[in-house]
């Protein structure tokens, strides 16, 4: 089970925020809208503590709480909690729970909120309803996101683990659109770590000579969008992703030198 | 450095380089103010020096004459290489500004064209001078280098060497006697600094430096609005404005004491400021230039060709020609001669022949047609004669200013037809691009845009600017801002300190110039190259220059202009009746259709006049019932009634009630009987006014019209006083009594509102009564037009489209595979909306559509985006309004498919995309009512009153209802909001008019309940009125006592 914490105020006190759950749990993590993530299973009855002595530091400081199975279930849970009554959905109550919470909960770009929306699909349960290949056929990843989350499906680990991914020389290829450059240049390796981002979806960075990651990131996609499956070890060094099924090659873009690169 | 003994005598100053606020939104001051200013302050004289431009010159001498200061005319000019053509940025850091100031006129006449050449050929709004044609252009200027440009930054950067190859660059051009170096200390960090090493360099290379203080603003009080004015410009907030604004407020026009103490290390800098200032001298007229030369045919003169034209038409306009007929016409020409304005009337003349020759509706508007010689010509269509027109309205021999003649024109702007602007391109062609230029505009800040560019620098969210600007009430800052803490909305916002420092600055903008614009169709054409008279420069429309100059600048330059404006109701005239004839097969000519037809009078008489030109406004429906009007003559009376002029005059009311015979007709004094006949004795018309003072007062014409114009001027109370005086002592001296010459002026003091021409009304009543002509009869096809003209009139397409339903004409939605780029008639009765009805969709696209609609009928979506091309957001508005109903799909399905497809198409993706959708929630009526509205502003289907009546209460009435109810009952209605007015002459009393599914309803809003309820109806579309039924003669009005906003909005 998850806790979400609502905090008003979050940024104006967020260093001092992060050392209370720091000392409480190590497995906690900040929202992108000022929420906090926080394992209940392993801090349980002491997420009170932890609230309280954030209000005796901080008289205007208010949280609301909310216990699910999912984060996004749980985000949901404390808008609908109050300051004094914590809101509790177990996962008996999960499905009948998210089925009526709109779909502005759901982490997917406002592009697409305002997609759905405009199609009449107003809530998670509208969304589950939809057959995910179908889903994804229209929104891509986020198709898939929205379809799993809205039934309540979130492996997403807390914190967010990172997984050591990359290719050898042989599995890169120049891309098709930069094929005037030196080719030596572009077949050596180029070792990226891809992370979980703030939003769910994977993002690439790329690893310096010293191992540690750069600021660069690569955002990565497939040609049909699809979602991120499983990952195996398929080599000596890295880790390296394979797609959907059908999927046969993902197209790489190095947003800040502007290059492509395809796997095959 | 040569260090000076400190004086302490006072010396003089000149201040010789000073912005206006015509350098847009670089300076705060108009140059009256400057002017204003620089007297007080005791200077020797101003220059003005706006950037790249001579916009203000003509406010700025004119000021300086009636002040008596010496002036100096110049421009702050940006001197760069040209790299535009070869694709570099359009300003490059090198670029540098000198101050070239004007020596005399052909100083004025070089600049002039440098300015123009600089602006050639750039978007609009950049300006660079190249270093040749400074050159070429240099004569009779003298140039002030550095001041705070380049040349500074070498020398403060140490680069002497560069810094003096530079100032020798133009020591070449200017010579040492027309060449000084600009020293400017604003107190700012390093210019001390620069200004001594400026010095020194001047020295070593023997030219002499003279003291400017870059002047941005009158007085310092207005330094904080050229920080914000800074801001605008940049596109910044306040809180990141460091860069873009001044360290300091010291950019002030300064004494000569305070120049004196800036520069008491280097005396002569100031001293050279009246050196220069004394070898300007420059004066600004341009008569002898202000008519293009026409080329007559040989044998003849301008005036024996307006003469022999004359004649000519004489005969067919008249079936026998009178003695006052040829007494008229010898006196106007006569005139004309005498003014030497036969080019003139001849330039028109052949402006009007050739859109004639193009089938281009055309009619002369104004006080030209009060002119024989204009009818006889063809420029207007209203017979002076016939209608008893005052000639001395529009010329007489003691004018001062040349009178423009008006000249309407379609205002067509289908792809295939661009009437007004093919004239526009034949008057380039004739005359020449060096001769011919549309007067511009100054578009200045009213609150709206105040509002969004102030409330953006404070960074206030455009979400709250947006409400706030639809409370705003024209120039009134307070209705904007007063009383709004008391709105949820934005009362966290109004509570910060900075609102009040927010509102400050929304007030000091108001006024002042944002940017330039065109004149609507004021065509400025002289005999000299009109680019050495003022610069010229490119809007942003292609295949157009204006000059920079607007239409009161033009005409205290001595010169004229030409309107060619465009008259939208000409464009739907011409318009129905091309759609008459595709669809009945009939070809109407307007000039025969019957004169009286009794049905059409009826027709206006009931006010059923939606869509009709200048009588169609709620106050013209409101009187339209009591006047019923029989003939062109009385159109034209009820179009010149509704008028400022006769409502401050308070004309109105007793012409409605003589018109009713519920008062007598009664003449101010029994000489004015004749004048006034047709008016039933009250002055409505500009004629009359100057009839009236004449057969009174004894004045000549020209006195006469001095007078009105005077009074139209002015709010003196002792300036009034001292008119009345000199018109009541000639009227005694005219036999007339003081009581009587007291109250006449009276009458003609209140019409110095603004009032029609009689020649401008019958002008247009002619238009009003054909529109009404072809409305009665051909209602569908008049739809149609007035739909594929709008903007135009006093209704948004919604409301013509309720209007022509309760008509019984059948309103067909847009249709992909049915609808063209403008309406048609499809059947008798029957109007096809356009695809143009479409937000977004341009006439271009909408033959995107029509042509790939040639190959066959669109069967899918997938078929439709396909061999369209169209961009998503267009096809989704065209889903939106139904457009697409014809594929068989839910309207969500088929956007479902468009962005599968879209993005297919994004990605260039060969594969075939699945485009199953899965089962979506149906549109309710309400939502596809929405729907409809957002993609096209009205929904053809139904009216959302329709919708939202069974959520109302009995207790509420449609408007058709209330004519069963007594005056004076207590009522509730209920509609969409159409129009909000205010009239400065109402005193306070604002009227609505809403709608509702049977049609228009008035709502009269005195004064409190508009305080009261302001936010309601100004921030909602759909309200409810309670208030008190007012029923007189036929015209019924709800008085509203309340208002409520409707929850499902």
């Amino acid at each position: 089970m998850l806790a979400c914490l609502l905090i008003n105020n979050c940024d104006d006190y967020l260093i001092e925020i992060t050392e209370l759950l720091a000392f409480y749990s190590y497995k906690w993590e900040l929202g992108d809208s000022g929420e906090v993530y926080i394992d209940f299973d392993s801090i349980g009855d002491r997420i009170r503590v932890l609230i309280h002595e954030l209000e005796l530091k901080h008289q205007e400081l208010q949280a609301r709480i909310g216990v699910a199975p999912t984060r996004l279930a749980s985000f949901a849970a404390a808008h609908a909690a109050t300051v004094e009554a914590p809101f509790f959905v177990s996962p008996a109550q999960l499905q009948e729970f998210l089925a009526e919470q709109s779909i502005s909960y759901l982490p997917i770009s406002d592009k697409f909120k305002e997609r759905l929306r405009t199609l009449g699909l107003q809530t998670l349960g509208q969304v589950a309803h939809i057959d995910v290949r179908t889903l994804v056929n229209q929104f891509g990843r986020e198709g898939q996101l929205m379809s799993e989350l809205a039934r309540g499906i979130d492996s997403t680990p807390l914190p967010p683990e990172l997984q050591t991914v990359g290719a050898d020389e042989s599995m890169w290829q120049m891309g098709i659109w930069d094929g005037r450059e030196d080719a030596k240049t572009h077949r050596q390796l180029i070792p990226i770590n891809v992370v979980l981002g703030d939003t769910g979806y994977p993002e690439a960075r790329l690893v310096d000579d010293m191992g540690f990651l750069s600021c660069e990131t690569i955002d990565i996609w497939t040609i049909e969008n699809k979602w991120w499956t499983e990952q195996k070890t398929n080599c000596e060094y890295y880790e390296v992703i394979e797609f959907g099924a059908g999927v046969t090659s993902t197209y790489c873009h190095d947003l800040d030198h502007g290059k492509w690169w395809y796997m095959l | 450095m040569v260090v000076h003994a400190l004086t302490v005598t006072s010396m003089d100053y000149a201040e010789l380089h000073c912005h206006s606020y015509y350098s847009f939104l670089d300076a705060t001051s108009s140059p009256a103010e400057l002017v204003e200013e620089a007297v007080a302050l005791g200077l020797k004289g101003l220059a003005l020096t706006d950037a790249d431009a001579l916009y203000g010159v003509m406010p700025f001498v004119k000021e300086c004459k009636e002040r008596e200061l010496p002036y100096c005319v110049g421009a702050a000019i940006t001197v760069g290489n040209d790299d535009t053509e070869s694709g570099g940025p359009s300003r490059r850091l090198g670029d540098d500004q000198i101050v070239l100031l004007c020596q005399n006129l052909t100083g004025y006449h070089n600049l002039s064209q440098l300015i123009t050449r600089a602006r050639h050929a750039r978007p609009k709004g950049e300006s660079r001078a190249s270093l040749d044609e400074i050159n070429k252009l240099s004569a009779g200027l003298i140039c002030l280098v550095s001041g705070e440009g380049n040349i500074a930054k070498l020398v403060l950067e140490g680069q002497i060497g560069r810094a003096s190859a530079e100032i020798e660059t133009y020591l070449e051009i200017f010579g040492s006697n027309r060449l000084y170096v600009e020293l400017v200390d604003h107190r700012e960090q390093g210019d001390l600094n620069r200004c001594q090493k400026l010095y020194k360099l001047a020295n070593t290379l023997g030219v002499e430096c003279v003291a400017t203080n870059a002047v941005r603003y009158a007085r310092q009080d207005k330094a904080t609005l050229y920080d914000v004015l800074r801001c605008i410009r940049h596109k910044v907030k306040l809180d990141k404005s460091e860069a873009v604004r001044p360290q300091n407020h010291q950019r002030f026009l300064k004494s000569p004491n305070a120049m004196e103490r800036l520069f008491a290390e280097i005396p002569d800098a100031i001293r050279n400021t009246c050196l220069i200032l004394d070898q300007c001298q420059l004066d600004l007229d341009f008569t002898e230039y202000r008519f293009p030369d026409f080329s007559t045919p040989e044998s003849h003169s301008d005036e024996s060709y307006l003469m022999s034209l004359c004649d000519e038409q004489l005969t067919r306009k008249y079936e026998v020609v009178t003695v006052e007929v040829k007494q008229r016409l010898k006196e106007e020409l006569s005139l004309i001669l005498r003014l030497g304005l036969a080019g003139y009337f001849l330039v028109v003349w052949d402006i009007v022949a050739f859109a004639r020759s193009k089938r281009i509706p055309v009619q002369g508007r104004g006080s030209a047609a009060n002119s024989l010689v204009a009818y006889l010509l063809n420029i207007t269509p209203v017979d002076p004669i016939k209608h008893n027109l005052f000639f001395g309205r529009f010329l007489n021999d003691e004018k001062t200013t040349i009178p423009d003649i008006d000249l309407d024109f379609s205002a067509a702007r289908a792809a295939h037809v661009a009437d007004r602007e093919d004239v526009i391109q034949y008057v380039y062609e004739k005359y020449g691009f060096e001769y011919v230029a549309l007067a511009c505009t100054f578009i200045t800040y009213r609150v709206r845009g105040a509002l969004r560019d102030v409330g953006k620098v404070f960074g206030i969210p455009n979400r709250i600017l947006d409400r706030m600007a639809r409370l705003a009430e024209g120039r009134n800052v307070s209705s904007a801002f007063d009383k709004i803490d008391e709105l949820e909305e934005f009362a966290s916002y109004a509570s910060r300190p900075i609102w009040q420092h927010f509102r400050e600055h929304v007030e000091a903008i108001i006024g002042l110039p944002r940017h330039l614009s065109m004149h609507p169709g004021g065509m400025v054409i002289t005999s000299a190259r009109l680019s050495t008279l003022v610069p010229l420069e490119p809007a942003r429309m292609p295949g157009r220059r204006v000059c920079q100059w607007d239409k009161d600048m033009v005409e205290d330059a001595g010169l004229i202009k030409v309107d060619l404006l465009g008259l939208g109701m000409l464009a739907v005239v011409r318009e129905t009746v091309d759609l008459i004839a595709d669809a009945h097969g009939v070809d109407i000519n307007l000039d025969a259709i019957p004169p009286g037809d009794s049905k059409v009078y009826d027709m206006l008489a009931v006010a059923d006049v939606i869509g009709v030109f200048q009588v169609e406004s709620r106050v013209q429906m409101s009187t339209l019932p009591r006047i019923k009007p029989r003939s062109i003559a009385e159109l034209a009376i009820q179009i010149a009634l509704i008028r400022p002029g006769p409502i401050q005059g308070n004309m109105v009311s007793p012409y409605i009630m003589r018109r009713l015979n519920r008062e007598e007709v009664r003449y101010p004094h029994p000489r004015l009987e004749s004048i006034l006949k047709e008016t039933l004795g009250v002055i409505l018309f500009q004629e009359q006014v100057l009839q009236v003072v004449c057969e009174i007062a004894g004045y000549t014409p020209g006195q006469a019209e001095n007078l009105r114009r005077d009074l139209n001027k002015t709010q003196s109370k002792k300036a009034i006083d001292e008119m009345q005086s000199a018109f009541v002592a000639s009227a005694v001296q005219n036999g007339v009594s003081d009581s009587d010459a007291k109250e006449i002026f009276g009458y003609v003091a209140g019409f110095a509102g603004y009032g029609f021409c009689k020649s401008h009304a019958l002008s247009f009543a002619h238009l009003v009564y054909q529109a009404a002509w072809l409305k009665y009869y051909y209602p569908a096809a008049f739809l149609a037009a007035v739909v594929n003209n709008q903007p135009l009139g006093f209704y948004p397409v919604g409301v013509l489209i309720n209007d022509a339903k309760r008509r019984s004409i059948r309103i067909l939605p847009v249709d992909v595979n049915r609808s063209e780029a403008r309406c048609t008639v499809e059947s008798e009765g029957t109007v096809r909306l356009s695809l143009t009805c479409v937000k977004g969709l341009s006439s271009a696209k909408a033959q995107q559509v029509q042509a790939a609609r040639g190959a066959g009928e669109f069967v899918s979506m997938k078929d439709f985006v396909r061999r369209t091309e169209l961009d998503c957001s267009t096809v989704e508005r065209l889903v939106a309004a139904g457009a697409c109903d014809g594929f068989n799909l839910p309207r969500r399905t088929l956007l479902w498919q468009l962005w599968i497809l879209d993005r297919w198409r994004e990605h260039n993706l060969a594969i075939e995309p699945e485009l199953a959708s899965p089962d979506l929630p149906e549109l309710d009526a309400w939502q596809e009512l929405n729907w409809e509205r957002a993609a096209q502003d009205c929904s053809p289907r139904v009216h959302p009153m329709e919708l939202l009546r069974p959520k109302l209460g009995s207790y509420v009435y449609p408007s058709d209802k209330l004519k069963i109810l007594r005056d004076g009952v207590s009522v509730c209605v209920a509609g969409l909001s159409i129009c909000l007015q205010r009239p400065p002459t109402a005193k306070g009393v604002a009227f609505l008019v809403l709608e509702d599914e049977c049609g228009l309803l008035n709502v009269v809003i005195m004064p409190n309940t508009y305080e009261r309820y302001r936010s309601v109806f100004k921030l909602s579309r759909f309200m409810s009125v309670h208030g008190v039924m007012q029923r007189r003669d036929g015209i019924i009005h709800v008085k509203a006592k309340s208002f409520a906003r409707l929850d499902w909005e």
